[in-house]
């Protein structure tokens, strides 16, 4: 079986992403993604280079809010608020286990 | 050929109008979403509605899957004759629609002469998403896996470097080692969802670690150093004088980004089981001469007790 060898690019708050290559990961056009922005529902960094620019935090929430759009078939204004909503369950989630790290093992409720 | 009955897929009349077969479509993706539904055929459901769906929206598709009229559902059918040119690039794509399927007849739309567009575009290949556990241990000090994958393009074994410092949930991406593009468009790429196996010790939280440690009540009232574990061994912690439970001690540069996060070892005081003779009068001995009040109220709690009254 072929071998080949490849290295990793993180999708976390350390790293930049353009708005061509945002669109081109979550399968969107620049207008759309103008329009999220409309929303606020996306937020660029601030003057990074000519291309806008943005967290590659956003790149996993922003596929899957967009992979929901084509599954239910719908608007772009419900896909901001989708995204927000990811986001916001990302972070709790985020919390429930800065919280979890926090709880002796003795505390804890037995995992099945 | 095979005949599907989109709209029987959907439930709704053949003069349903697209308001209806929206809500009808929407009803079932919610019903059938591998997301949300457990149920051992919800994908395959999901995939036919959204078929029937991708046609029926379309209203030139539609119309073109209405002139075969309304064979029973399954039953063989052969495409119209003028499908040929209709649907195929140049009308020579597609020598004959014997290896075909309805749904690859109608998704090829758009690209023959009754389309949008006379040419091929440009298609991205499909992304795909995987998931790999690793040990504490490798994502401190990187590592690399091998993710098995086969698609169109056959079998292939993808060695993945993940950098040091990996955490939980940590997302990446392998940029144009998913499935091939076609005509001329870029190879899909591969997302990989990180997660950290359960240590027997050590809870990370985001970069940082934590463990238990579990202290005599005399060391924690004394202090000292004590050996504790890291994730590469033993080291001498320095418990401060009077150190209570719940006390995080802080162990600067080992969490799992080396050198950037930290250890945090939280302090639980523990007594022993059973007192020995000896251990009992030391005890009753500290009872006796200790001025400490465990329960006296905190100078600030009493204030607001004051406050209240």
């Amino acid at each position: 079986m072929p071998q080949e060898q490849t290295d990793a690019f993180s999708l976390d708050a350390s790293k930049t992403i353009t708005l061509s290559e945002l669109a081109e990961c979550c399968g969107v056009s620049a207008g759309d993604l103008d329009e999220l922005m409309d929303y606020n529902a996306l937020v660029p960094l601030d003057g990074v280079g000519q291309e806008l620019a943005f967290s590659a935090h956003w790149v996993v929430p922003l596929r899957k809010a967009c992979k929901l759009r084509t599954d239910f078939d719908l608007d772009l204004f419900t896909v901001a608020i989708l995204l927000e909503n990811l986001n916001r369950i990302e972070l709790l989630e985020r919390q429930v286990q800065s919280l979890q790290a926090l709880v002796p093992l003795h505390l804890r409720p037995m995992q099945h | 050929m095979k005949y599907k009955d989109y709209y029987e897929i959907l439930g709704v009349p053949r003069n349903a109008d697209l308001e209806q077969i929206k809500k009808a479509y929407r009803k079932l993706a919610h019903s059938y979403h591998p997301d949300v539904s457990k149920a051992p055929d919800a994908e395959a459901r999901f995939k036919e509605a959204a078929e029937a769906y991708a046609t029926l929206k379309d209203a030139s598709k539609r119309a073109a899957y209405d002139e075969l009229g309304h064979p029973q559902s399954g039953a063989e059918f052969k495409p119209p004759p003028q499908w040929q040119q209709d649907f195929a690039p140049g009308g020579s794509a597609f020598a004959s629609f014997d290896d075909m399927d309805l749904a690859d007849l109608l998704a090829a739309m758009g690209h023959g002469s009754r389309g949008r567009s006379q040419r091929a575009m440009p298609a991205k290949g499909q992304d795909y998403e995987s998931a790999v556990t690793i040990t504490l241990e490798d994502a401190k000090r990187g590592c690399t896996v091998s993710l098995n994958l086969a698609d169109t393009a056959g079998e292939r074994t993808l060695q993945v470097t993940i950098p040091p410092g990996a955490c939980q949930d940590q997302k990446l991406r392998l940029r144009g080692k998913g499935g091939q593009g076609r005509n001329g468009g870029a190879d899909g790429d591969i997302y990989l969802h990180i997660n950290l196996a359960a240590h027997a010790l050590f809870r990370p939280d985001h970069h940082e670690l934590y463990f238990d440690l579990v202290l005599a009540p005399w060391e924690a009232a004394l202090g000292g150093d004590i050996e504790v574990p890291t994730l590469e061994g033993p080291v001498l912690l320095t418990v401060p004088p009077g150190t209570g439970t719940g006390r995080k001690l802080r162990l600067r540069g080992r969490g799992l980004s080396a050198g950037h996060s930290d250890l945090y070892a939280i302090v639980r005081i523990d007594i022993p089981p059973s007192l020995t003779a000896h251990e009992r009068e030391l005890f009753q001995e500290l009872a006796r001469v200790s001025r400490y009040k465990p329960r006296a109220p905190h100078p600030k709690e009493d204030s607001h007790a004051a406050r209240a009254n």
